[in-house]
């Protein structure tokens, strides 16, 4: 009887104290875990029914294998939620110990190596990176499973017992129903070479030796063992394809229309060295330094396929860095798949030639070579160096997640929960913005609805399956190209029955804003509460997509049935190993244990110039990291590090780079940037930045700075220009001047009307009652305009809220053609006010964007640039329009006080000065300009957002270049079809303001002769970050 | 409050000559009231009542009494005024049929569900509210056509009261606006209820011409000083103040006809708006406007320049342009940040460069560093104040 392996027990000690303990502080803030907790929570609330409302206005969690979901979800019964993930996650760190603890038994025959292979699996860095950054339990679980699979699998087919047979297949079940990509990449990736490993341990029963085993016998052994292999890969296929059957209908149904959505993982790793590290340096760790032994070990005869195996992994595993991986799946796998998982198998496959390296170094031949060949000594000095590159490599990446963490700071949801849950307002869809993978624990915890969601693979809706963006939550990430999708959501928010956003991430403020939204509230968490007005409800009657009864019953009752089943036939067998109750006869890989003396001295020889090797690399890309960040080096160095310091808002590292001899203090510098508010110093993330040196001398130097960033609202391109100097060796930024601009007054007052809405007056859980409800304030529509310029087609107009009580105005425009068929719709973005004082007017456009075109979805432009439109392809001319205008009282947002003077027209252009008479910082002033002919009639309408805020009673210059308009095409100019809160605007107009006077807006119009148009007109919307 | 659907009047329908017979003769009823009808018939088992009213129809199963069959109306027709029609089926005999007439109660309490809307309307004499006015019993029956209701508003000290009758299950009239702007309240009452309180608000109506003044502290363009622009007291026609928020655009055209803007909203009808003293020298008509409805007197104001004039030094040795010190209209150094322009033109008068900067301490200067302007001769040209100054230095 065998003693119980101290190793193993060892590995088993250390891994759940140490995994298992850290979890709590770290599988929260991992990219993955939430969304299973958010599964889970959708099977524990109901277990056959695979639809679920929540995400993306509804979706199927039969796009993924249930297993682990469904763990939790009966864990939740007990303990809740989050006890079940954390009891997964330990049971998953167990398997995965004991797991790779088999493999290297069956690898190695060795159950010393195997038990150091466990050990070193509780410290492997892709383990490490795997559960406490990524938190991909379903994708451990499903590993680790199939780890314990393969010794079954070789016994299967080395034997023949049919209990062999059995407890494989009922492992490879458990694996199937937890990960789906794991069994079909695991039967290539780990199952053929075990196949081959096999075949080459039969073979050699055959011929004795491993030398004699020629090409010829290796064929007639895989004829003997032909029908084991194929009744095991046939039984296995069957089960991949029954256990998760309603998965493979479901993909087949609802195929995976996702644009690709980049990942670090198919990068280039030397070009973006952080997907480097994550997806490289990490998983690969400490084996870096012994890949060649490890491939000399897989490429040993008995282990050949192996070797093929591994060499495959890990050349796919390097995603962009050559083109092999993209040449070997094909565009589509390539794009769909994240590579690192190859990665992961890889350096999982290592794992037993790892114990075995140490148990060599620690107490084998290499050991004995080492301290023969260097002595002593230096056996220690590189024992402990591996020992220290170890745990090195364990605490570098656990702290990851702490020094550079992948989410915003745990959200107190509770607040959130209960908002929606008061007042009825999980009747409408939200949308958490900047809350990171925590909006899936959000989601959990409420029944109400968000058109975002957290797994793309099960998006429906073509407004995000077009855009390459993993969720809206967190656009800013993805440049224009999420603005844009974000913003699509945000401009027709009816459309999704979306009313409040709860915002975690100022950056979304100003978009918010100028798509017609309204702060409501600031939650106790910090969260801030917006709203849109005039969105109904969600019907109470969603649509969805019904599966067939027995894809439920299946689908609820395989995966735990495999568990069971699987249980059922492994615990007896488990039952003898562990307790050693009953002698159970060695498995008979145990047979091809090989001895290890005489460790090959040319590897040692190999082996040290390789590490070497990766040591120099290491080194190189130190100083090269060190040359890059020498930020004084050279103009364009500092000028980098100079905007990078301002853009992390890292304003006393800035102030360093500065001329030190010009006069400009620290304290007055922060004093002079600290007053700066503006989209660009406020709500802006430096995108790019390009820098020219105009003029270079010994000391001096004059350079030209493009910066591009991206704001909320579009991209912003802004040039400047620095003088710089050389002092001592480094370079500097000489300051610029600041604006001295000094108001008359130490203290202003101001009054005005402000406005509060009741909402319901009563206590009651019912409707608002009818005469709490505010009667819709009147708007009329002066003038509206079909018109097309540049080949797309807009609408203009202008409009007046002729009621007595501020409006929030939503717009919406339809096209239609000559057969009255509907060609478009879309609502007016930012180009209108959205907030109206009584009487005041605004003009406005509405843009159709792509999306409003029902029939160019297929073929959406892969990118979104808000300031290049996307010219549709219409079939047919849109000739007539409609327009629908809805007026609700508004309370909040009607600054209005902001003055435009110092009017100075120059060819081509008009500047400006923009003076805030008010007491209210405005951040981000946006103009609105607006055409008309030499007859005072619209033509269209334009507009600018300035950069810079305006600080209250100051001034803020502004400099528009006027356009040319003398192709624009005005199609139709009828009011015919225009109504306002559903009731037609001419009636309006007759009842509201008989006697109306239209020179009043003529008047107000600035002569400008420009191209095509004769007049020109300035209206100001300002969004006050800041309301005080 | 549905009633039955038919106006019919009732009328019983006389049992037939086969063996059933109804035996009860009361065929009107209020609603609440127990109603019980008894058959007499030969056949004692699988007869029933069929019943029908507005709602929906029943199979009534008969109690045995006294030889009689006895069929009980349950609550949801006996509460239902209106028609209710009953037919007694027996598997043998003919079946008989008749209707009872169900009138609402009016001895129980009444309740009234009102409405009233709009909730705002225009002062004037054109607008108006409607009021409706739905009085039912107990049991959620209207009441009968002709039923009087009596309706009370109040504005200002009046309370007016008139009479209307309930006419297909509701009453209503029109609230006519006033004049003058205020809160209406409106209540009615029916069979000794009253209704709850409602409110129409009776907003101002349309503004008429006002006029503008402006005030300001000195008559100097500093490019510092606010100058402020008021409206009188806007009121509309019936001479209602116009309703506090009210946007008042001011339109200024300075002397190059160049349009400036300002907004104020009105606040007990005076629209107040600001703007910053010009810069230079200036003239500005100033108009505002209500748009599209009314629009004040043009008013002008003259702006005579605070600086007359400043000074440029250029120390031959050193690379810097001196502007100032610019003295404003009390000789007192213009307040901080006037803008001053600089354009460099080289030899050959072509521009190498604009810059820009803002005084201090009525001072200002420009950097002309040698790295970027060499040697030479240099054409510059200062505005500022609306005072352009040239100069030509050598640079060394």
């Amino acid at each position: 009887m065998n003693r119980t392996n101290i190793l193993l027990i060892l590995a088993l000690f250390i891994g759940v104290a140490f995994h298992g303990s850290s979890i709590f502080f770290t599988l929260e803030y991992t990219y993955d875990a939430l969304i299973h907790l958010f599964f889970a929570d959708h099977y524990a609330n109901s277990w056959f029914e695979p639809w679920d409302y929540r995400w993306y206005t509804g979706f199927t969690v039969q796009a993924y294998p249930p297993l682990v979901h469904q763990s939790i979800a009966l864990l939740s019964y007990i303990g809740g939620l989050k006890f079940g993930m954390f009891t997964v996650a330990l049971i998953g760190i167990i398997l995965f110990i004991t797991g790779a603890y088999r493999f290297g038994l069956l690898m190695t025959g060795n159950r010393k190596v195997a038990g150091y292979t466990a050990l070193m699996a509780v410290f492997s860095s892709t383990f490490v990176e795997t559960l406490h950054i990524f938190g991909q339990l379903p994708s451990i679980i499903g590993l680790s499973v199939l780890l314990h699979a393969l010794p079954e699998i070789y016994s299967w087919i080395k034997t023949g017992k049919w209990k062999y047979l059995a407890t494989s297949l009922s492992l490879i079940a458990v694996t199937v129903t937890s990960h789906h990509v794991t069994p079909i990449f695991g039967m290539v990736f780990f199952v053929f070479p075990l196949i081959g490993m096999v075949i080459m341990d039969a073979s050699k029963d055959r011929v004795k030796t491993n030398k004699t085993i020629t090409f010829k016998v290796f064929i007639q052994t895989f004829k003997k063992l032909f029908w084991r292999i194929v009744g095991f890969g046939s039984s296995s296929l069957v089960l991949i394809v029954v256990c998760i059957l309603p998965y493979w209908i479901n993909s087949k149904k609802n195929p995976i229309t996702q644009v690709p959505i980049p990942h670090g993982s198919r990068d280039n790793f030397l070009e973006v060295t952080s997907s480097g590290l994550v997806f490289f340096m990490i998983p690969w760790g400490i084996l870096l330094f012994i890949m060649p032994y490890i491939f000399y070990r897989y490429f040993s005869k008995r282990y050949l396929f192996f070797g093929l195996s591994i060499t495959m992994l890990t050349i796919l595993g390097t995603g962009g860095t050559t083109p092999i991986p993209l040449k070997i799946l094909g565009e589509t796998a390539f794009n769909i798949l994240t590579l690192d998982r190859f990665t992961l198998w890889a350096t999982i496959m290592a794992l037993p030639l790892l114990g075995e390296f140490t148990y060599r170094m620690v107490e084998g031949d290499l050991k004995t070579n080492l301290q023969n060949r260097f002595g002593a000594v230096y056996h220690r000095i590189l024992g402990g160096l591996l020992v220290g590159g170890i745990l090195f490599m364990v605490i570098f990446t656990m702290s990851l997640g702490y020094f550079r963490p992948s989410q915003p700071s745990k959200i107190k949801m509770l607040p959130i929960v209960n908002f929606l849950n008061q007042d009825q307002h999980d009747q409408w869809r939200y949308l958490p913005l900047g809350f990171g993978d925590q909006m899936a624990w959000l989601s959990a915890q409420t029944n109400a609805m968000t058109v975002d969601g957290n797994y793309h693979s099960a998006r429906r809706l073509p407004e995000l399956t077009t855009r390459a963006i993993e969720r809206l939550e967190n656009s800013k990430f993805r440049g224009v190209e999420g603005i844009g999708s974000l913003q699509q959501f945000l401009t027709v928010p009816e459309k999704y029955n979306l009313k409040y956003i709860f915002s975690n991430d100022k950056f979304y403020d100003p978009i918010l804003y100028f798509c017609g939204w309204q702060r409501l509230q600031q939650l106790e968490n910090g969260i801030m509460v917006w709203e849109k007005l005039n969105v109904p409800p969600v019907p109470s009657i969603l649509p969805k997509e019904d599966v067939p009864t027995f894809l439920k019953i299946m689908w609820g009752i395989i995966p735990i049935l495999t568990i069971i089943l699987a249980f059922i036939i492994n615990i007896q067998l488990v039952w003898y190993r562990v307790l050693k109750s009953k002698k159970i006869p060695d498995p008979p890989y145990l047979r091809y244990t090989i001895p290890y003396h005489g460790f090959s001295k040319k590897l040692v020889t190999v082996n040290h110039i390789w590490a070497s090797f990766v040591l120099l690399c290491l080194s190189y890309g130190g100083y090269e990291f060190y040359l890059k960040n020498n930020t004084q080096l050279s103009p364009e160095n500092v000028v980098h590090a100079y905007y990078d310091a301002m853009d992390f808002k890292e304003f006393q590292k800035a102030y360093s780079y500065l001329n030190p001899e010009s006069d400009v203090t620290l304290s007055q510098y922060m004093l002079e940037v600290s007053v700066t508010d503006g989209i660009l110093s406020s709500y802006a993330k430096l995108d790019s930045i390009g820098i020219t040196v105009l003029e270079k001398t010994e000391n001096s130097a004059k350079v030209h700075v493009g910066t591009r960033y991206i704001t909320p609202l579009e991209k912003v391109n802004k040039e400047h220009y620095h003088e710089l100097v050389k002092k001592r060796g480094k370079w500097y930024i000489k300051p610029l001047g600041f604006n001295n601009d000094l108001p008359p007054d130490q203290l202003f007052t101001s009054s005005g009307t402000t406005f509060y809405n009741h909402g319901k007056r009563r206590i009651t859980t019912q409707q608002t009652h009818h005469e709490d409800v505010l009667k819709q304030p009147v708007l009329e529509i002066l003038s509206a305009k079909l018109v097309k310029l540049n080949g797309r087609f807009s609408i203009i107009g202008e409009l007046q809220n002729v009621d007595n009580v501020p409006a929030d105005v939503v717009l919406k425009g339809t096209l239609y053609n000559n057969d009255d068929v509907e060609l478009a719709n879309y609502n007016a973005k930012y180009h209108i006010k959205h907030k109206l004082m009584p009487k005041e007017t605004t003009n406005f456009k509405i843009n159709f964007e792509g999306i409003a075109w029902s029939s160019t979805e297929e073929n959406m432009p892969a990118t979104f640039d808000p300031d290049e439109f996307t010219p549709v392809n219409l079939e047919e001319q849109p000739t007539k329009f409609n327009l629908q205008c809805a007026g609700n009282v508004a309370n909040t947002d009607l600054y209005k006080e902001v003055a435009i003077q110092e009017i100075h027209i120059t060819d081509g252009r008009i500047e400006g000065v923009l003076f805030n008479s008010g007491i209210q910082e405005v951040t981000i002033p946006q103009l609105l300009i607006s055409y008309y002919n030499n007859d005072k009639e619209l033509l269209w309408v334009d507009h600018k957002f300035l950069t810079e805020g305006v600080r209250i009673q100051r001034k803020q210059f502004f400099d528009y270049q006027t356009m040319g308009l003398s192709r624009i095409d005005l199609i139709n100019s009828s009011l015919e079809f225009c109504f306002v809160n559903g009731l037609p605007n001419s009636e309006i107009a007759k009842k509201m303001i008989p006697l109306r006077d239209n020179d009043h807006g003529k008047n107000q119009l600035q002569k400008y002769g420009g191209d095509g148009f004769g007049f020109i007109k300035f209206e100001v919307n300002s969004y006050i970050g800041n309301p005080k | 409050m549905t009633q039955g659907c038919s106006p019919e009047t009732p009328k019983l329908e006389a049992p037939s000559t086969q063996a059933s017979l109804l035996l009860t003769k009361q065929t009107n009823y209020n609603a609440g009231d127990t109603i019980t009808l008894r058959f007499k018939s030969n056949q004692k088992t699988g007869s029933a009542l069929v019943v029908r009213n507005a709602l929906g129809s029943s199979l009534l199963e008969p109690v045995m009494k006294e030889g009689l069959l006895e069929f009980q109306m349950p609550p949801d027709y006996s509460q239902k005024a209106g028609i209710c029609r009953w037919e007694f089926v027996t598997p043998r005999e003919k079946s008989i049929s008749g209707t009872l007439q169900i009138a609402p109660n009016t001895t129980e309490e009444t309740l009234i569900e009102s409405y009233l809307g709009p909730r705002s309307i225009t002062a004037g004499n054109i607008d108006f509210s409607m009021f409706v006015i739905v009085p039912t019993d107990i049991y959620d029956n209207t009441f009968a056509d002709g039923t009087d209701i009596t309706v009370k508003h109040q504005f200002k000290e009046t309370i007016f009261e008139n009479e209307i009758e309930i006419k297909n299950s509701m009453a209503w009239t029109k609230i006519g606006t006033t004049a003058k702007a205020g809160r209406i309240l409106v209540t009615a009452s029916c069979n000794h209820t009253d209704s709850k309180e409602l409110t129409t608000l009776v907003y101002p109506s349309n503004a008429i011409d006002f006029t503008i003044t402006s005030k300001r502290d000195h008559q100097y363009a500093d490019g510092n000083q606010i100058i402020t622009f008021s409206s009188s007291v806007i009121t509309d026609q019936f001479n209602n103040i116009i309703s506090d928020g009210t946007l008042v655009s001011f339109l200024i055209e300075d002397k190059t006809g160049n349009l400036l803007q300002t907004s104020g909203s009105t606040l007990n009808g005076i629209a107040t708006a600001k703007l910053l003293h010009p810069v230079e020298e200036q003239t500005w008509k100033v108009t505002a406007y209500i748009t599209g409805i009314a629009k004040s007197n043009t008013i002008t104001i003259d702006f005579e320049a605070a600086v007359k004039d400043y000074t440029i030094s250029f120390p031959e040795d050193k690379r810097t342009v001196f502007v100032g010190p610019i003295k404003s209209f009390m000789n007192q150094d213009i307040p901080d940040g006037l803008v001053i322009q600089l354009a460099i033109y080289n030899s050959q008068s072509q521009l190498l460069e604009t810059k820009m900067t803002t005084s201090k301490n009525g001072l200002a200067k420009f950097r002309l560093p040698p790295d970027f302007f060499e040697n030479g001769i240099y054409h510059l040209q200062i505005k500022s104040a609306g005072i352009t100054k040239n100069i030509t230095v050598v640079l060394k």
